[in-house]
């Protein structure tokens, strides 16, 4: 990987929420092709940091850099960001998918012809075909990742966050993510991807970023790795010989 | 422009597509009246308090009706009569004089049924107002402005609940607060949303009052007629102005709110304020002159001047800015709070 390619940047990062610290000086860069897995346990600051790369939040202190273009400039970073939280894959009920979709594509920029292509694409992909013109209020839980997913992408972003996107997908739906992933990894997208789930990180990451308690505990390569259970051995002996929790 | 009517047409979209909503905010306003008047009407079937002076034969042919009431009128005068009772009559058969209280609507039923009782005679009825000041007085001046300033509240609260309290229920506001649209292109394409819909469903409620008043013109006799076009023109201008008031402070706190019940929730005591100073703008008779700058108190008291047909372009014009401009620091906050991260996350 060219360490000159990098096209997210996150610089000595911090946020706090009432006084309480939920990252803590985090530095990381991301390159262009590349998949980052993010893990950590629940509260180690995954969503908040997502949120902050997203615009949603405003970083306590630091910076981030998506193409060399830093934060404090003040633009929204959603052009280049597409943002999918799995866990709540939130719609309009009473629009249908391609409704949402194509809404979603309007505030984002995207053309009616560019933004009819890409739902077309997608549809197929994900094999949303046969709903993509009903209510989303009756969608099964992979319906609504699946619709989701594509509402987050749909503008075409260079960097595409996933938080959990294949909890609760039946078989088939995770092939057509993993297919997804790859097919944009091809495109030299660049993936943050997080997960509780080793299995994921190692079938479809090839780097791991541990965060705990707000700070990055480890960061490191998983290609090669084939064995979850190696991987948990890794992430356990990290988090036990973190400074937080010695204290 | 573009992402606003984007944002307009996809919240007048999801409106129509809940059918509740559509129910609360169109339907119901649209029978609220007529129901309410058929109620009336049942109601009207009441007996009436009848003074006589000097008149013991017309009393006892009068008492075998069994709505009438006789009383003795002794030597009270017939504004302090009609006050207590519904009519007053003097003199003797063939010359009788009746005097009817053209403000109230029982003592006009009564001066109908007792004319229709007493068919052959010569009988003189009184007004004890002018007609068309009592017509006006009686039927628009004191309950329109006071329902009309409640339909003003409640008419774009489910819409605003929904458009920013809702979002947040839903958990859709971080999406699209993560869009490349500005949050406040986004605000206003929900509030011009929120504004429409509470134009629509105040004009469903004016639409429920005609027909109540066309389905029940025993209630209101005349009422119709007072309302002309010129006259329906102004009430819309001025509903189309408050609205926009109500809209944008609704809409400030459905922004504040964290879901769509604690909005409409907040918006409740709006109404109670409102309903209370359109009663007192109505009751207190010399209103301040700086009262006539309160957004509610200017609209309840142009609302009875426009029934009245006694309202000036000048007039209008003031309350239609103040209105306007009385909306701005509420529209304003709410796009400020807007682009504050505790929106989403409160």
């Amino acid at each position: 990987m060219e360490k000159t390619n990098c096209v997210l940047e996150v610089q000595k990062l911090s946020k706090s929420f009432s006084g309480k610290r939920v990252l803590d000086n985090l530095s990381f860069s991301v390159h262009r092709g590349e998949c980052a897995a993010i893990v950590g346990e629940n509260g180690a600051g995954k969503s908040t940091l997502f949120r902050i790369l997203f615009s949603l939040l405003r970083p306590g202190c630091g910076d981030i850099l998506i193409d060399g273009v830093s934060a404090k400039t003040g633009t929204k970073r959603s052009a280049q960001i597409g943002l999918f939280m799995g866990g709540d894959a939130a719609l309009y009920g009473r629009l249908t998918a391609r409704e949402n979709i194509t809404f979603f594509a309007r505030l984002n920029g995207v053309s009616a012809e560019d933004t009819r292509r890409r739902i077309d694409e997608y549809a197929a992909l994900f094999d949303m075909r046969s709903y993509l013109d009903r209510p989303c209020a009756r969608f099964s839980h992979g319906m609504r990742q699946k619709s989701a997913l594509v509402r987050a992408i749909i503008h075409d972003p260079s960097v595409i966050i996933l938080d959990e996107p294949m909890t609760g997908l039946d078989i088939s739906t995770i092939r057509a993510v993993k297919e997804f992933i790859a097919c944009e990894l091809d495109k030299k997208k660049t993936i943050l991807y997080a997960t509780h789930s080793m299995q994921e990180v190692i079938s479809v990451c090839s780097r791991m970023l541990l965060l705990h308690r707000g700070r990055l505990l480890g960061d490191f390569p998983v290609e090669g790795i084939v064995s979850t259970e190696a991987l948990e051995e890794t992430i356990a002996d990290l988090i036990c010989a973190s400074p937080s929790e010695m204290e | 422009m573009k992402i606003i009517i984007t944002v307009f047409l996809k919240e007048m979209l999801e409106f129509l597509r809940d059918s509740r909503s559509v129910i609360i905010t169109l339907l119901l306003p649209l029978l609220l009246f007529p129901a309410v008047f058929t109620i009336l009407g049942h109601r009207s079937e009441r007996s009436y308090v009848i003074y006589l002076r000097d008149n013991d034969d017309l009393g006892k042919q009068l008492s075998q009706n069994g709505k009438i009431i006789v009383r003795d009128a002794e030597n009270e005068e017939a504004m302090v009569l009609l006050q207590k009772g519904d009519l007053l009559i003097e003199g003797n058969a063939p010359q009788l004089i009746i005097t009817v209280n053209n403000r109230e609507k029982s003592s006009i039923e009564a001066g109908a049924l007792i004319e229709k009782m007493l068919q052959g005679g010569t009988v003189t009825t009184r007004f004890l107002f002018e007609e068309a000041e009592a017509r006006s007085y009686l039927f628009l001046s004191i309950l329109l402005p006071v329902i009309f300033s409640v339909i003003a509240v409640n008419a774009p609260s489910t819409a605003a609940g929904h458009l920013m309290g809702g979002e947040k229920e839903r958990s859709t506001l971080e999406a699209l607060f993560g869009t490349l649209t500005s949050r406040s292109l986004i605000m206003t394409g929900k509030f011009i949303a929120v504004w429409v819909i509470g134009l629509l469903s105040a004009t469903a409620y004016l639409g429920g009052l005609l027909l109540a008043y066309s389905l029940n013109t025993d209630i209101s006799p005349g009422a119709l007629s007072l309302l002309t076009f010129t006259r329906g023109f102004q009430l819309f201008v001025l509903f189309l102005s408050l609205i926009f008031l109500t809209g944008a402070i609704e809409l400030l706190f459905s922004t504040f709110a964290s879901s769509s019940r604690e909005a409409i929730l907040c918006i409740l005591p709006l109404t109670v304020l409102f309903l209370a100073l359109s009663y007192f703008a109505q009751e207190l008779g010399d209103i301040p002159a700086a009262a006539r700058y309160v957004p509610v108190v200017n609209f309840s008291l142009a609302v009875r001047d426009v029934i009245a047909g006694t309202i000036d372009i000048a007039t209008m014009a003031r309350i239609v800015v103040l209105n306007f401009l009385s909306a701005l620091p509420f529209l304003g906050w709410a796009l400020m709070y807007a682009r504050d991260e505790k929106v989403i996350y409160r």
